[in-house]
Order: structure tokens, then sequence, then C-alpha cells
């Protein structure tokens, strides 16, 4: 089911508001009602912050009003992964062991995106803790894939993906660690970037895996990535890990022309065990990039197939750790009736964690033991080394590198319950580019035959947003594949 | 496991060879499997988790399942190899020692699960270092 | 069998930073509880750590005071455990590259000086407060003010031998960061912490012995006190062929005694590792180089140097540069009045005296530098006696007066006059027709009794020294 209307896009809305077609009070209450009447049957709203939607509505009124302070981005409704913590919005990260959990702070992408002007609706449904690939893991019930909603919209920013590609919110952003924007936004036909490590501040996450972790823009089309990347990335003191490098104009990348570029496409990539439908399509992409201009070599990722089993091991480890605050005692679910410390603690986390955020903090906590430490954890450190190498060596060859985003198209609820390592490998191609911190994009490439959308991912080098922008840019003009959104009634 | 096997072939008293080769390799695997139970209700307990038994074996099967699955990094010769903790190559940033006032205690501690005044209340703490 | 005991000590000390170690709160200690709390420092979800630049100058600081190895790449990692006061179940701390290794100390002991090793030094956040008696007897509650400032922890070798010893070091260490001016050192306070490692084992052999840790030493007569028990201990096991239980023992301080801790204490697997949200603290050649020439005088160099300048003892150099404190306004007072042996003297005999019975700092003493000097001047320069300035002393001591401003109130000013002391020396000596009889019959220690009377007649003031001038003049 597609539909060709014209789309409400950042960059479309900004122009109508701007004109006065449209004001923002009016804009706010139309998504209001289409969440209404559309978002029962999807579940990707946990919450619908509508006072300070309005609230925030009106001051965009305002400064539309007086012509002061208006950036791309005021006025425009966007709803955030349920990760992001906001000041006096209930903020569960998908969990209900923060159910009810208020917190006192916004964090650092939420407040720009506030003074900017954006309008808050609400917070998006997820896995639990970010632990997941189709959120199907939320502690709040599944997202359904407005495509077709006997599949999964992907994980574990789902609720993201859903919402933005049932135009429930303008954009939406998520979060990634080991391809929780780039795979959701494949499987429901929309745009998602997972910048460089350090590229947007990581202070107002709740922390999954805090050396994989990245705050990524989910929008409808290349363009309204780059606006919104301009209002969110830069340096931030409250993160230490946060890169101290100016921030470009990222729209000024949005040249239809990659002439000149060389994209690699790695062997490890296209094996065995990819459903053809997608390997197709990600094929026939490459081949209009390569059409319109640039180069493409094959180049070697040897230690591809390492990739997963390294970050099954660094990604609960540090998991184990930062989900350890979760005690009951300053904030979040307190199990009753407890006789000691020691059951206040057990029976709260047993009863507030879902099973796979325990089966993770499991392994995390084994892996860090004392005797496995060397074997796991250490082993793992060094492989990332040898992953990032792997692309440091690539990128001498080419400019970015382009891979299928998924394994497989979407696939139905319930399918890859039962064997989490089946859950784990749809993540094949997008886990590499966290571990070695590189910006990676998502962008619509086609459909399967039953009308599930299918993906594909351009790898950039470090800081190489602008590239990986050009190029995705330069393909979607070239292709109708943004322009299909799901009719959902 | 080399090991288990040698304690336990004093036992192996059973007239058919074959029978107790099943046997055998039946209590090896049950002991390797119990082992691996305590291993992980250990792990479970350092991270203050706690299930009933049935839980215990469901989690023990998937965690050995995906510890199994990583340990193909053996295959990898990173003896020369640094450990890579954060992927781009930053100087760390170090904050000036300046204070910002507290201001928001009060919505901090309204979060509180249970309270005294503005103290944070947990059940008695016996001893302790 | 005779034992020798193994002693390390490890001190963990508050620094006296503005802000917090990952945080901006201010590290008021003496706070309202839950006051100085911000999302970062109660473990709010989201938040994330960031290094206080002036906690790890003052750790450079200390390491090299302690002649340690400051470490150009030192990690701080995650120690994993949970505890009510630990709120993101985790402290950052340091553990396989901390930012300082190696160092020594070297102490006076019975026997001489002593060189006792440092193992290393590192940085770390501290954790909340815990009280267990305060509203419901069947609660705990917890205070987060304390929580991320930063401590150094400082690891000495096991060389430490007598109990004596151990409170040698740890004075030694504390004098040092109180110089530095980076830790208040002040046990009973909390803010200068100390736990021991005691183990015993036949003289003359290598290997350890099963050590017990102690904790809840809350003064260094404590930690003496403690070592002194748990050698005699351990010693009496031993001989009754019996086994030192590896454990954590509480000093008790009322029972004079360690306890075992009631609760069987596990194991801990504490799974460090490097902290991802913090990068590898980075310290160059150039800082370092910096901090070391902000270093002060430290006692030991500070000692040295009063011995050769001011010609004062070894033993006196070291009493005046035990405290910072002390050692300034001893400066203070030579440079009003250049007489150092004679202020010395002044200082340890009487000002020292009247301190420790008020249990007071030098800092808190009424009588100003400028002042002490006075006096010693107006002694030198006989407007009063030696024993009219004991009396000035004290007033002075008690009320901040200027020692000029007291003897002209009471009138103390010492009678140098001749002609007036005559007077009152031909007085005593007429009225004492037997003792001068004495006198000049061959008792010669008669003589003090004659200046006794002339100072009794003129209340003390007159000039001893013309006294016994006169005396002798006229009682040939």
């Amino acid at each position: 089911m597609t539909n060709q209307s014209d789309q409400r896009t950042i960059a479309s809305l900004h122009r109508q508001l701007i004109r006065g077609d449209v004001s923002s009070v009016e804009l706010t209450r139309d998504y209001m009602r289409r969440i209404e009447r559309i978002d029962p049957s999807l579940n990707t709203y946990l919450l619908r912050s509508t006072d300070l939607a309005l609230k925030q509505a009106e001051e965009a009124n305002r400064r539309f009003k007086k012509k002061g302070n208006v950036t791309p981005l005021t006025g425009i409704p966007i709803a955030l992964k349920d990760i992001f913590v906001t000041k006096g919005i209930p903020t569960t990260c998908g969990s209900k062991i923060l159910k009810g959990y208020v917190p006192p702070y916004n964090g650092t992408a939420v407040q720009k995106l506030i003074n900017a002007g954006a309008i808050i609706m609400g917070k998006l449904n997820m896995d639990e803790f970010a632990m997941g690939s189709s959120n199907e893991y939320s502690a709040f019930g599944p997202v359904k894939n407005p495509w077709n909603p006997d599949f999964v919209p992907g994980g574990s920013s789902g609720g993201s993906s859903a919402a933005v590609a049932a135009d429930l919110c303008v954009a939406s952003l998520g979060t990634d660690t080991g391809g929780s924007v780039r795979q959701p936004a494949s499987c429901c036909g929309i745009v998602g970037l997972k910048p460089t490590y350090g590229r947007i501040s990581r202070y107002g996450i709740i922390a999954f895996a805090s050396s994989l972790d990245q705050v990524g823009p989910m929008t409808k089309d290349v363009t309204d990535c780059a606006m919104l990347l301009n209002i969110i990335a830069g340096f931030d003191p409250s993160d230490a890990t946060s890169l101290d490098t100016p921030v470009p104009d990222y729209t000024k990348a949005l040249v239809p022309d990659v002439k000149g570029l060389t994209i690699g496409i790695p062997k490890e990539y296209f094996v065995e065990g990819i459903d053809s439908e997608v390997a197709d399509a990600v094929r026939n992409a490459s081949e209009i990039i390569k059409g319109l201009g640039a180069k493409c070599v094959e180049i070697s990722l040897p230690h591809t197939k390492y990739a997963v089993p390294t970050y099954y091991i660094i990604a609960p480890a540090e998991a184990s750790a930062n989900l350890a605050r979760y005690d009951s005692i300053r904030y979040g679910h307190r199990a009753k009736k407890c006789k000691d410390l020691s059951e206040l603690y057990e029976q709260g986390r047993t009863e507030g964690f879902g099973p796979e955020v325990t089966l993770r903090i499991i392994i995390g906590t084994y892996v860090l033991s004392s005797g496995y430490y060397d074997a796991y954890y250490l082993k793992a450190q060094k492989t990332r080394t040898l992953i990032g190498r792997d692309f440091f060596e690539a990128f001498k060859k080419c400019d970015a590198i382009i891979t299928p985003v998924m394994p497989t198209p979407p696939f139905r609820l319930g399918e890859k319950l039962a064997d989490p390592l089946k859950m784990y490998l749809s993540d094949i191609f997008t886990i590499p580019v966290n571990l070695a911190g590189l910006p990676g994009i998502s962008v619509p490439c086609g459909f399967t035959n039953s009308q599930l959308p299918i993906g594909m991912q351009l790898i950039g080098k470090p800081l190489g947003e602008e590239t990986l922008l050009r190029i995705a840019y330069t393909y979607e003009q070239a292709t109708e594949w943004h322009k299909r959104k799901p009719v959902v009634r | 496991m080399l090991i288990l096997f040698v304690i336990l072939r004093p036992f192996d008293f059973a007239p058919a060879y074959a029978k107790a080769s099943a046997g055998k390799q039946g209590r090896l695997r049950r002991m390797k499997i119990n082992n691996m139970k305590e291993t992980i209700k250990k792990m479970a307990h350092l991270a203050r988790l706690s299930f009933p038994e049935t839980e215990l074996a469901r989690y023990t099967e998937k965690a050995s399942a995906i510890l199994a699955y990583v340990k193909q990094l053996e295959e990898l010769d990173t003896s020369k190899i640094e450990p890579m903790s954060h992927a781009m190559e930053v100087k760390g940033w170090l904050r000036d020692d300046a204070i910002v006032a507290p201001k928001l205690v009060e919505d901090i501690i309204a979060g509180a699960p249970e309270r005294d005044g503005m103290y944070y209340q947990v059940p008695r703490v016996i001893d302790e270092s | 069998m005779k034992y020798e005991s193994v002693i390390g000590l490890e001190v963990h000390a508050q620094l006296k930073t503005l802000s917090k170690m990952f945080c901006a709160c201010p590290t008021n200690a003496n706070a309202s509880p839950n006051t100085m709390i911000c999302p970062v420092c109660t473990g709010q979800p989201g938040t994330l750590p960031v290094i206080n630049k002036a906690a790890v100058e003052m750790a450079i600081k200390t390491g090299l005071a302690i002649h340690g190895q400051i470490q150009k790449k030192s990690v701080f990692a995650r120690k994993n455990y949970f505890y009510p006061d630990l709120p993101k179940g985790y402290q950052i701390s340091q553990h396989a590259l901390p930012i300082c290794l190696g160092g020594y100390l070297d102490i006076s002991t019975g026997e001489g000086q002593r060189r006792i090793s440092i193992t290393r030094l590192h940085l770390e956040e501290d954790a909340g407060k815990l009280l267990h008696d305060y509203g419901h007897p069947e609660k705990s509650h917890v205070d987060f003010n304390r929580c991320g400032v930063p401590l150094i922890e400082i690891v000495s070798g096991p060389d430490i031998r007598t109990p004596q010893e151990g409170g040698a070091y740890l004075r030694k260490l504390r004098n040092i960061l109180v110089y530095l001016n980076v830790c208040e050192g002040n046990l009973q306070e909390g803010n200068f912490r100390c736990d021991a490692n005691i183990s015993i084992r036949p003289v003359q052999t290598e290997k350890f012995g099963t050590r017990t840790e102690l904790k809840n030493l809350n003064s260094f007569k404590a930690v003496e006190k403690a070592l002194a028990y748990e050698i005699e201990r351990q010693t009496k096991l031993l001989n009754e062929g019996k086994e030192v239980a590896q454990e954590t023992l509480l000093w008790n301080d009322a029972a004079q005694k360690t306890l075992s801790m009631r609760t069987k204490e596990e194991a801990h697997d504490y799974r460090y590792f490097p902290d991802p949200d913090l990068l590898p603290l980075i310290v160059d050649g150039d800082w370092i180089e910096n901090v070391r020439k902000t270093l002060p005088e430290l006692a030991e160099d500070k000692a040295a140097r009063f011995v050769k300048e001011y010609g004062i003892t070894d033993y006196d150099a070291q009493v005046l540069t035990d405290e910072k404190s002390l050692a300034d306004y001893y400066e203070s007072c030579v440079k009003s009045y250049h007489e150092p042996k004679k202020i010395a003297n002044w200082i340890m005999n009487e000002l020292l005296r009247e301190l420790k019975n008020d249990d007071k700092e030098p800092s808190a003493c009424l009588i100003s530098p400028a002042n002490l000097a006075s006096l010693v001047r107006m002694i030198d320069d006989a407007t009063i006696s030696g024993k009219i300035a004991k009396e000035v002393f004290e007033e002075m001591y008690k009320t901040g007066k200027a020692p000029d401003a007291i003897v002209n109130e009471k009138g103390l000013k010492q009678v140098s006059d001749a002609s007036s002391i005559e007077a009152v020396v031909d007085q005593v000596i007429a009225g004492n027709p037997a003792q001068v009889g004495q006198y000049k019959a061959g008792k010669a220690a008669l003589l003090a009794f004659f200046v006794g009377q002339v100072m009794k007649e003129t209340k003390g003031q007159a000039n001893p020294k013309i006294v016994n001038e006169l005396l002798k003049k006229k009682l040939i």
C-alpha cells in the first residue's frame, strides 16, 4: 500500500509555516488527531505530551509572528524514542523498571530541539533498554510495521521508524548501538543516520552500551536528516566522549553529484544467506549510483564475521554496568514487602527487567567476571581494533561503502523470538559500523514483492557525514522510493 | 571436560560398554549443565537478579548458546593487538574546577520511592564495611 | 618463635577541590542532607561523568611529593558492586593503570630513618553516606552529598614493621597532604581515612602470612592500638598452632579490640573494566613540570632550611615544621624580630604547651606573630624581665592583646632605673640584718633571698640584673 501524495517533511513544513499557510498550533493539533486515530493500531506512542506540545506550539506561533528566533525546526512536531531523558515528562526506556519515572533534567539533544522551537509530541515505543531488533522486547507491547501490521518495524527504535513512516510525527530522534536507527529505518522505508561516534552528545540518552551508543535522526528524506543533524550535532562539555570539532552546515552537502566519488562494495557482505530480493535491491542501488557518476570497487573487510560475536560481548558487558543503577533506591520500580536490602535489589530488578535485558545482563556480568575477562571482554576489545583497521584500510580505496542494512526483509512478528542468536544475526551489517565508530546512513532502495521496504546502507569515514548525505541525496533524487509512504487508517 | 572424564572413569562398572558409554556421556553432559547453571546463578546474583529453577534452566540454555557463539573470537591471534575502547583518537576533555549551584534538588529527591524528609530510605543495612 | 609484622596501609584522602570529581556540585562537607546533589552524582539515567582538572592536578602534586612516577596515561575503571550509597552501582576508580606508581616516605623510628615504599596512588570518587541511627529503627538512610567527592587512594608497600612506624608513616603522609593544601587531613572528620592490612611471619622468612584487613580506624592512636592488638592476636593464634583467618575486622575503640564483621563477607568480584564514558587520562610532561614548580617547600626541606638559616637544632626544626601553619607562624615572628633561637624557645616551651592544653591549632592562636616577636624584643631591650614576660604572655594568649598594651595597663614595666632600685635594695638590706650577717659570713646562696625580697617589694618589676649588681656591691 503506497501513497504518492505530497509529504509533510521538515523542509516543506518549514516553508509553509514561514509563509503562514499553516500555524504551528494547527499543525500540532492535526498531528494529535492523526495520532489518536491511527496509533492504536501501531502502538508507537508510549506517551503523548499533549499539554506541553500545545504550549510549545503557541510559543512557536509567537516566534513566527515576531519573525525572530526561527529555525528550521521551529513549530515542527517531533517525537522522541523513550530513551531520551525529558524533564517533567515520564521516561521509561521501554521498561517496567522505569515506569512512572519523571526525569529532573533534559538531555542535551532534547534541549537543543526545544531551544530550536521543535514541538515535542511525545515519547515513542522501543525495545527495552534499546536491546532488540524488532521492538518486540518492549514492556509496553510490540510496534506494528505500518506497511504491514503482521511484520516488525525493526528495533530498537521501532516506535520512531513506524511513527515517521506513518506520519504520526514529522521526524524523530532514535538511538543506534548496533543498528537500532538504521535497521528500523530500513524496515519502514525511511532515512536513518547514525553519525560518527561522538558527533552528537550522549548526555541525556539512557545508556545501553556507552562506547557504541549514538543519537540518530530518523526522517522522511535525506534533506530532513541534514536539517535535524545541524541542530543536534556538536561538542558537549557534559559528555567527555563528544567530539570537539566544528559542526558544518550539513544541508550544504545536499548536492546531487557523485562524480569523482568511489563506492566500495565489501565482498564479505554479499555472501550466501542474504535474501535475494535484498541483494538485488542493493545491487541495483549501487548500479544507479555508478550510473550517476561514481566509481564502484570491490573491497574487503576480512574480520566481518567476528563483528557480531564481538558486539555481543562488549555491548552486554557495558550494559550490565550501565543498568546497575536501577536498584529502586533513588527512582524507578520498587518491589513491595522486602524484608531486607538483598531482597529489595533482587526482587525489584527481576520484576522490572524483561527477559532479553536479563539475559544480556547475565552475559555481560559473565564476560567481565574474574577469570573470564581476558578471554572475552579484553579479546573483544582487541578484535574491535582489527575491525576498525579493516575499515581504515578499505577507506584508502574508496570514499564510502555500500551494503545491505539487513540480510533479510522485515520479518514477521514472533518469527525470531525463539532463538536469540537468530535475532542478533539480523544486525550483521550494521554492527561493524558501531564497533568502528563510523557514520552510517540507511536509505530506502526498494521493496519486496510483498511490498515491504528494503534499505541500503552507506558507511563513511570518521566525520564523513557530508559525503554520506551527498551520495544519499543524489541517489534519493534520482529515485522515487522516498516518496512512497504507507497508507494507514 | 577431559578432567571430568578422568574422574568419572572409576565409577564405570556397567557390563555392556555401549550402555555405560551412553550413561557416562549423559552424566558428563548433566555435570556440565549443572556447572553452567551454578555459574549463571552466581552471575545473576552478582547482578542482583534472581529467578525460579525453570527460568534458571532457560537462561542457562540461552546464555550457554550465546557464550559458545561468541567464543569463536579465540580463532584470532590478537597477541600483538591493543584493545580499543574508543573509536576516535581524541584527547580527553577535562572540566575546570567550578561549582554549579545545585538547582534540581527537589526534582531529584521527588523521585525517591521511599524517603524520610531529605533522606532516601532503605531497609536497614546491618553492619558492612 | 619470633614473629615479625608485615603491615601495609591504605589511605583515602578527600581532595580540597571546589567541585566534585565528575560533576560540578560543591564539595561542601557540612551541608544539610541531599542538598549538594545533581543528576550526575545521584546516578540519574542518561548522565555522564566529566573529570575535574583540579583533582588531577592535586593527584599529580601529591604523587610528586611522595617521589612517585606520574603516569602519562592512566585509565579510569568501573568498580562494580551494589550498595545504597553507590548510586551508579559502580564506583569510578582507577585499577590497572593508576595515575601514579611507586614512591616512598622516609620516617623516623626509634632506630633512625626507615624508608617505606609506596606502591601506587590513584584517583576515584567517594560514595555517599549511609546512616543507621536516624528515624525509623528498621530503616537506614542515605545522603548523597559526599557522593562524587574526589579521593586519592595511596597504598603503601608491606614495609611497615611496627605500630609506631605505622603511626609515623600516617602522620608524615598527612603532613604532606596538608602542606600541599590538597587535603584537610582530619581523621575524625573522615577526610583522611586509613585501612590497614596486617599479617605476621617468622623472622627471617620471605613468605607472607595470612593477612587481615582492619577498618574503622578513626585516629592515629586507634591505628597504632589496633595494629598492636592485631599483632598480639595473630601471634597468640599462631603460637597455639591455630590459623589466622583471612577476614576484615573492625576496630572497636570503646572495647579496644578488633571484631569480626557480623555478616559473612562474600568475596567481591568487582569486574573492573575501563570506563567507556571517559577517555584515557593523558598527562603530558609539561603539565607535570608545571606542577613540580608549584610544589611548596615540604616539611623535610623546610626543617633543613630552618637549621641552616636560623641555627636552631634539628629537633626544634622538626617540631616547628610539623604543621605548616606553625612553621609559617614561626617565620612570621622571626621576620618581625630576627632572634630565631629565642623565638623558637618561646614557641616550643610556652606556646605549644598552651595550644596543646586547649587542643588548638596555631592558626587559632590569639597571639599574632608580630606580638610574640614584640614580647621577645621587650625582654631583650630590658623593658620587662623574663619572669614578667611570662605573665604578659599568658595575658596575650588569653586576650590577644599586644604586649606593650598589657605592660602599660598593668604597670609591669621593668624598672631599670638604678636609683629607684637602689632605694629598695637599701630598704631590704636594712630590714634583714640577720641574713646580711650570714651572707657576709660566707653563705653566698643567700643572695637569691635578697634578690627575692627586692623583687617582692618591686612586684617583680625591678631589673634583676641591676638588683644583683647593686646587692653584690652593697653586701660586701
